[in-house]
């Protein structure tokens, strides 16, 4: 689906161009030296995809990848995560997770080399979520931390499927914490709505992906405001 | 049990001079006008022109890199000429990594590749540069690149720091080109993997040659492009396929296919390449 007019007018080629690769660009210089190993990153078993123990879950796995080493280097990979679908409670003995979603529908490894977890990655289909993505409205996700700060998540969900709505938000939500933005935050405030609101340069994250639907054009899927 | 067992990158790239037909095959392969798409998990990616990889990243950065290579063109440089490709070829670990990555490419197709194309050009430059060569031609270089573009050096220079944290040292646009063509003085078998190491790139497991007769792909060039200096032109590119045969056969472990692209129609060089390539 191409951007419409009105979309296009707030977020144009441009500045989603920009956004893009600013990203690019923060990622590539957070490589080590040497350029790290491309095949690093992590990897999510999601039962349920709850948009609230989600988002709360990649929070908080985010949040212990950038207190260790290996948030630069999972950084510098683009925060590649592989979505697998399966149910935590049958691989907690076998698989142990390093974060748990708290209702135990969502398993998080790593971040690191994803040949450590060919096991899981063999055993597994990956997450399809083909459904789309509607009525999530909005939710308050406490994050826990001592922060004091509220930050606003707006995704826009016109044609989005489930599994890219964990891709994007999962990106979105990884790169603001290795950011350092979500350092002083307790809470979340997350908008599901067809389109994002304006103005984009308010934003202090935008996910910007290439659109799947117009090849060559970029998509604004999700973006972060931390309130001041 | 086991359902989709994870699987490889498989790297393919299409090398070969110019008129062999990469360009064509890889839009063919890509899903050009009259092709069918790209298969899902295919990617198709041009390497020295990110902003052509119409998903990809650095698209910027490569418009600008592009300008300076024109730029070099017209002054007649070659040692700052092999600076910007270097620069160009360095945004393809960048463009496959993302790809692979974060769009989940698993067969990834490569119009040229930055070590098999450099280690085919390189003895080209080592004759160019040796004719300019001289003890202040880095401050020559220099008084070029602060005639160009401003905005352009910039992203070159700040794309150069961003390397230097790969490389352990910041590249410099006057003598890079100096260090890239010393590789030769290396065994031949160890070419490509220090070439490799530069560019922060890993080897191809396949490398498709369109091996075409010279006399051909000249006319070729001169239908698209009109060439005029058909006796120069000839001889680079006989130098140039030299330059690719002498590439392959250090390439080591990886597997060579030559394609006859001389008298085959871009179709059957699609279909063979089908053939050929995993996923």
């Amino acid at each position: 689906m191409r951007s419409s007019p009105a979309e296009a007018a707030v977020l144009t080629q441009s500045d989603l161009r920009a956004r893009f690769d600013e990203r690019i660009g923060r990622a590539v210089r957070l490589l080590p030296p040497g350029g790290g190993d491309p095949g690093f990153g992590a990897v999510a078993v999601v039962r349920d995809a709850a948009p609230e123990t989600f988002i709360r879950s990649a929070v908080a796995f985010a949040r212990r990848a950038a207190a260790g080493t290996a948030g630069p280097l999972w950084y510098g990979n683009f925060t590649r995560t592989v979505f697998l679908a399966g149910d935590p409670r049958n691989l907690a003995v076998r698989h142990p997770p390093d974060v748990v979603a708290p209702d135990g529908a969502i398993a998080w490894y790593g971040p690191g080399r994803l040949a450590g977890h060919a096991t899981l990655r063999r055993m597994l289909r990956p997450f399809a979520g083909t459904t789309p993505v509607t009525g999530a409205g909005a939710l308050r996700v406490p994050l826990g931390g001592g922060g004091t700060r509220t930050a606003y998540v707006h995704v826009a969900t016109a044609g989005l499927t489930l599994r890219d709505y964990l891709v994007h938000v999962n990106h979105l939500l990884a790169e603001a914490v290795l950011d350092g933005l979500l350092a002083d935050v307790a809470a979340l405030v997350v908008r599901h709505a067809p389109r994002l609101p304006a103005p984009p340069g308010r934003h202090d994250a935008v996910r910007v992906a290439p659109d799947p639907s117009a090849p060559g054009l970029l998509r604004a899927h999700a973006c972060l405001t931390v309130a001041s | 049990m086991s359902a989709h067992p994870p699987s490889p990158i498989r790297r393919v790239a299409l090398v070969g001079i110019d008129g062999s037909g990469k360009s064509t095959l890889a839009r063919l392969l890509a899903g050009g006008p009259s092709g069918e798409q790209a298969g899902e998990g295919r990617a198709v990616l041009s390497c020295l022109r990110a902003h052509e990889n119409p998903d990809g990243p650095l698209h910027r950065l490569s418009r600008h890199l592009d300008l300076l290579s024109r730029e070099a063109d017209r002054l007649g440089g070659p040692d700052l000429k092999l600076a910007v490709l270097y620069l160009q070829m360095c945004t393809y670990a960048v463009t496959e990594r993302f790809f692979t990555g974060e769009l989940g490419a698993r067969v990834v197709i490569s119009e040229r590749h930055p070590v098999i194309d450099g280690l085919a050009y390189l003895p080209l430059y080592r004759r160019a540069i040796a004719g300019v060569a001289g003890p202040d031609r880095p401050e020559q270089v220099r008084k070029q690149l602060a005639g160009l573009d401003q905005e352009a050096v910039a992203a070159a220079l700040a794309w150069c720091e961003t390397l230097g944290r790969r490389l352990g040292r910041v590249p410099d646009l006057a003598t890079v080109a100096g260090e890239l063509v010393a590789l030769l003085d290396l065994p031949p078998g160890d070419r490509a993997t220090a070439l490799a190491a530069r560019l922060g790139t890993p080897l191809p497991d396949i490398a498709v040659f369109l091996d075409i007769d010279v006399a051909e792909a000249l006319r070729r060039v001169r239908a698209r492009d009109g060439a005029p200096e058909l006796h120069e032109r000839h001889g680079s590119l006989a130098r140039i396929r030299e330059g690719y045969e002498a590439a392959l056969a250090a390439l080591g472990p990886v597997r060579v296919h030559r394609i006859a692209a001389g008298g085959a129609s871009p179709a059957e060089l699609r279909a063979e390449l089908d053939a050929l390539i995993p996923g």
